[in-house]
This record gives structure tokens, sequence and C-alpha cells, in this order.
């Protein structure tokens, strides 16, 4: 099979090579061809990057610990980990991704204002209906929004992917219980929104627009 | 395979950063990490009885008051202590009661009743062959010495001080309807003849209920006397929780120490994503570490080193820390069968029987 465009080969890279971890991510990001970004960019693109990605990688991490973390011995200090591990990736990734792409960076802080916005809503709806929350449950829900926002896409599919796998599993395995299935639920979600960080990075790399065409041979198992 | 190098090298380039950040993490955030998580240990602590708590105030010295070393806990705590009425204790002897030789069985059942959804009557008639006919408790051919540990027990009484509504008053449990009379705990205990050891964790609802005002909390029934009275506020997360510890003895001598304890579900949004959903975690630490405690006291090595009280994280789980047998039971409120705090306990609790791995949310 011949391979005969950058962009299929592009394509195909990340379809094929991309961590499994990044799985539910890389769903958001159609396999278009890859953008040759010139996208003028500066140091504060790279540090709003860099502030934006760090903290969505870890309200994202934090999340995706929460219920995993809790089968665990070390629980809330493995939460700890997660999400410092999220910060970690989504530091690099976001400062890369400033660093190529700075309309990227303005989208994620849009997305990241409009999370604050809805998830600030549903903590207000929560506080009205629950006794025991209050003032400062309403603003940790828009910090909460405000961190899946800034990587609206690939957090909302990967939740939708965890979801489904979660359920499948709750379905098949019955020693898995339902609060493990939403457990998977955010996990994908965690996966998908830092991933997606990652994967807009590598996406809005410049290409040289004079590159050479073409041709490679690649042997597909079926 | 231009591009294939290319973004071959991109990722590598980012592998590269993420390791040198990585390495930062490594030296700056794993020790963070690890401090913060130490400090959430609770270290329990035997509160005085002259606090601004009714309860503690009329039985400081009956029982054996404990809670965490945190003040901020500690100022939540008494708000809510101010809503209720104070403990309730009756281990006067009732003629029906069997001693608990050595060898003979005990059951012990753990039973969250919900205020007064739970039949309790109906429970200890039907599954523990004790007949509670008003003062003249009867039991049956199958009776033998039991303890109960129940969670949302309640009572009715007027020594329930009156309240404002505020945060520290929870609303009235909505109890499923249920044919039978709705007997609070105290009156249960009176009618079967039975031991109690009661202590109100908070306010049954601000209103007047059945004309009568009302408080809920954890308590032990028993068949046997009970002794060695201990309560412990677990540290604050959504609601105060007090569980309960009493012990009861064989006619040799030997005891059993039993506990009813009772976690929260969920803390608030807020609580949840600071602390990392560490409530029953915290609140089962908190637990622990007031038996060890209790322990320590009783063997006089309060002023033991910190290496004696790193239970129960101490990693020798085979070296046990109870001077006397104890049994801990009740609603743990776990989301799901495998949680940090369950594993605690069976660090803790080594000789406990295995789980039997059912899930709790699916039907049967």
């Amino acid at each position: 099979m011949l391979l005969s465009t950058t962009s299929a080969l592009n394509a195909y890279t990340r379809r094929t090579s991309l961590p499994v971890l990044f799985i539910a991510g890389a769903l958001c990001l159609q396999a278009g061809p890859a953008r040759a970004q010139q996208s003028q960019t500066s140091d504060g693109a790279k540090l709003a990057g860099g502030a934006l990605g760090l903290y969505s990688g870890a309200v994202l991490g934090t999340l995706g610990g929460l219920i995993p973390c809790s089968q665990t011995y070390a629980g809330s200090q493995c939460v700890r980990v997660t999400g410092a591990a999220g910060a970690v990736v989504g530091l690099a990734a976001g400062i890369h991704l400033g660093g190529v792409d700075e309309d990227a960076v303005s989208n994620s802080a849009r997305g990241a204002t409009y999370g604050f916005l809805i998830g600030s809503a549903a903590g207000f709806a929560l506080k009205e209906s629950v006794q025991r929350f209050g003032w400062g449950d309403v603003v940790a829900g828009g910090l909460i929004g405000a961190g899946i926002g800034a990587s609206a896409k690939g957090a909302i599919i990967g939740l939708g992917a965890g979801s489904l796998l979660g359920l499948a599993l709750y379905w098949t395995i019955p020693s898995f219980d339902l609060p493990n299935a939403v457990g998977v639920a955010l996990m994908g979600m965690t996966v998908g929104g830092i991933g997606s960080w990652v994967v807009k990075g590598v996406e809005a790399e410049p290409v040289d627009p004079t590159g050479q065409p073409l041709i490679v041979s690649v042997t597909l198992p079926f | 395979m231009i591009a294939v190098t290319k973004i071959g090298r991109d990722r590598l380039a980012i592998s590269h950063r993420v390791s040198l950040v990585s390495k930062a993490f490594i030296v700056v955030a794993i020790p963070l990490a690890v401090a913060t998580g130490c400090a959430m240990k609770h270290e329990m602590e035997p509160l005085a009885a002259n606090r601004a708590c009714p309860g503690r105030e009329s039985a400081g010295a009956v029982i054996g008051w404990y809670g965490p070393d945190k003040e901020k806990d500690i100022e939540t705590l008494d708000r809510w202590c101010q809503t209720v009425g104070p403990p309730a204790i009756d281990s006067t002897a009732a003629a029906h009661r069997a001693a608990w030789s050595p060898g003979d069985s005990i059951v012990v059942a753990t039973w969250n009743t919900h205020g007064g959804a739970g039949d309790l009557l109906g429970f200890i008639e039907a599954e523990l062959d004790l007949s509670c006919d008003e003062g003249k408790p009867s039991p049956g051919a199958d009776y033998a010495p039991f303890v109960l540990l129940i969670q949302e027990a309640f009572r009715r009484s007027d020594i329930v001080p009156r309240a404002e509504p505020g945060p520290a008053i929870r609303p009235k449990l909505k109890e499923k309807p249920r044919p039978g009379d709705r007997i609070d705990i105290v009156h249960i205990a009176r009618r079967c003849g039975l031991s109690l050891f009661y202590v109100p964790s908070m306010r049954n609802g601000i209103d007047e209920y059945d004309s009568g005002r009302e408080d809920r909390g954890n308590a032990i029934l028993s068949t046997l006397r009970l002794s060695d009275f201990i309560a412990i506020e677990l540290p604050f997360e959504a609601q105060r929780r007090v569980a309960v510890a009493a012990t009861v003895h064989t006619t040799d001598g030997d005891s059993l120490r039993v506990v009813s304890a009772h976690f929260d579900v969920a803390s608030s949004l807020l609580r949840l994503l600071s602390t990392g959903n560490s409530t029953r975690e915290r609140q089962g630490a908190g637990l622990l570490d007031a038996l060890a405690e209790v322990e320590l006291m009783r063997a006089g090595l309060s002023d033991t080193s910190a290496t004696a009280r790193c239970y129960p994280w101490c990693d020798d789980s085979s070296t046990p820390r109870f001077f006397i047998s104890t049994l801990v039971g009740g609603d743990f409120n776990t989301w799901s069968a495998n949680e940090t705090v369950i594993k605690h306990f069976y660090r803790a609790f080594p000789q406990s029987p295995s789980r039997d791995g059912k899930s709790s949310d699916r039907p049967s």
C-alpha cells in the first residue's frame, strides 16, 4: 500500500503510534491535513499556554485520579500525584502549543472562561439544592469548569468514550461497581483533555511548505 | 519518511522537555505532595470535658472522649454538638441477661436503621429471639448474648435542646413508612432490658417531630453489661460523626471492645477537589488513630514515641496493636468495596473475615 501524501502519512502515524492513553484525546481531533500553521507566536503565548496547560492538566489529573486512587492504600496522596502529573504534562504541552499556535491558546483561554461560567452555574445550582454546599462550592465548580473548558473538546469526547467503556465494564464484570464506571468515565475525560493538549501541539507544528513529495511503502497486516 | 521522522523528533523533543520538567517535578512536587499528605494524618487526642459541648460536660467523667487535634475541626464540631442532647448510658442489669461464658458464641450485628425506618424492635424479636413486651422482656429458646451496633439511631426527648436554624442543623431523616410504632433508642433499650450507650452526633431536624425534639447518632445495645465508654468525634467532613465504643466481658474476665461508626458519604465540592476525595479516608484514619490512642493511654504509653503512633501507617501490620480484642462495625458509606478506608481497616485488623467481593450497589 502506498501512501502518497504527507497528510495521509501524518494521519496514519497518529492513528497507529500515539500512546493508547491518548486515544480518547486523539478521537476529538480529525486526522486532517497537517496545518501549515504560521501564527504569530511570542513568549507571552508560551507563558499563557504553559499556565493554561498547567492548570487544566492539574484539574483534569485530579479529577481522573479521584476514584481510582480511592481504591489504593495511598488514597488522597495518590490523587495529588495524578494531579501533579497532569499539571506537568499540561505545562509541557501548553508551552509547546504556545510556541507554535497562538490561536489555539486563545481558544483554550476562551474555553476556560466559558467553562468557568458553566461550572459556576452548576455549583450555584448545587448550592441552592444541597444544604451543605456553599459559596466555596460555587467557586470550586467554576474552577473545575475552567480546567475542563480549557480543553473542552478532548475532555468531552474522552468523557463520552470513558462512559461507554465504564458502562460496558459495569455490565460485563459483576465485581465492577458503578462508582468504578464513573471513575473510568472521569479517567477518559482526563486522558481526552490532557491528550488533546499534546495532540494540538503536535498537529500545530509548522510544516515546511516546500517539502518534497513523499512516497512511503507501508505493509499493513490484514 | 520525512513526516514520520519529523513527528518522531517532535515527540522526542516533547518527551525531552517533559522529562526535564518531570525531573524538576520529582525534586520539588513529590516531596511537597508527600509532606502535604503526611500533614493529613490525623492524630486524635483526649478532649477536655469542660469544653463548650453539653454532652461532654455531663458525661466527661464517665466517657473517654477523643477528637481531632485540629482547632478548626473542634470549633465546627462544637457548633454541632450544642444542638444535641447529652449521651445516654444505661448499664443496669436486667433479669433476662445471660452471662457470656468463655467458649460461648456471641451475636454481633451492625445496622443503619435510618432513624425509625428500621424496625429494631421487630429485628430483636425475630432474629435475636428476645421478646420485648413492655417491661417484661423474655428470651426464647434460641436466645444468645448479643451486641447491636446501630447507626442513625434517634432519640426523642425534651433534653434535646431547642436550637435555631443554621448550618449545624440537619433536616429530618426521610424515613420510609413502615407498620408498627416508631420507638426511639432509649425506649427500645428500656423495653428490652438492654444496656445502652448512645451518643448523638447531630440534630434530627429543627422542628418538633411528633411533638418532640430529636437527635440522632451511633449507639450500642447489648444484653451484656457495657463498660469503658468511649466517644470518638471524627474529623469533620460534611456532618458531625461520633463513633462510640464500649467493652463487654466474659465471665472469666476476657474483654471485647465493640465500636459503632458511621462515615460521611461525601463532603463538599470544594473539599472533594482540595483534599482529593479523602472524606472517609480521613474519618477512618481518625477513628483508627483514636483507638490506638485509647490503647496507648490504657497502657500508660501516652508519651510514647512517634514510631509507636505511626499506626495505621506502620508497615509491620502483623504486630498486634490492640491490647484487647476489638470489633469495629458500622456504615462506612464507601463508594466501592475496595476503598482506601477499607484497606486501612483490613491492615489494622488483619484477622477480619475476608470480603465477599460483592458490590453493594447491585441488586443481589
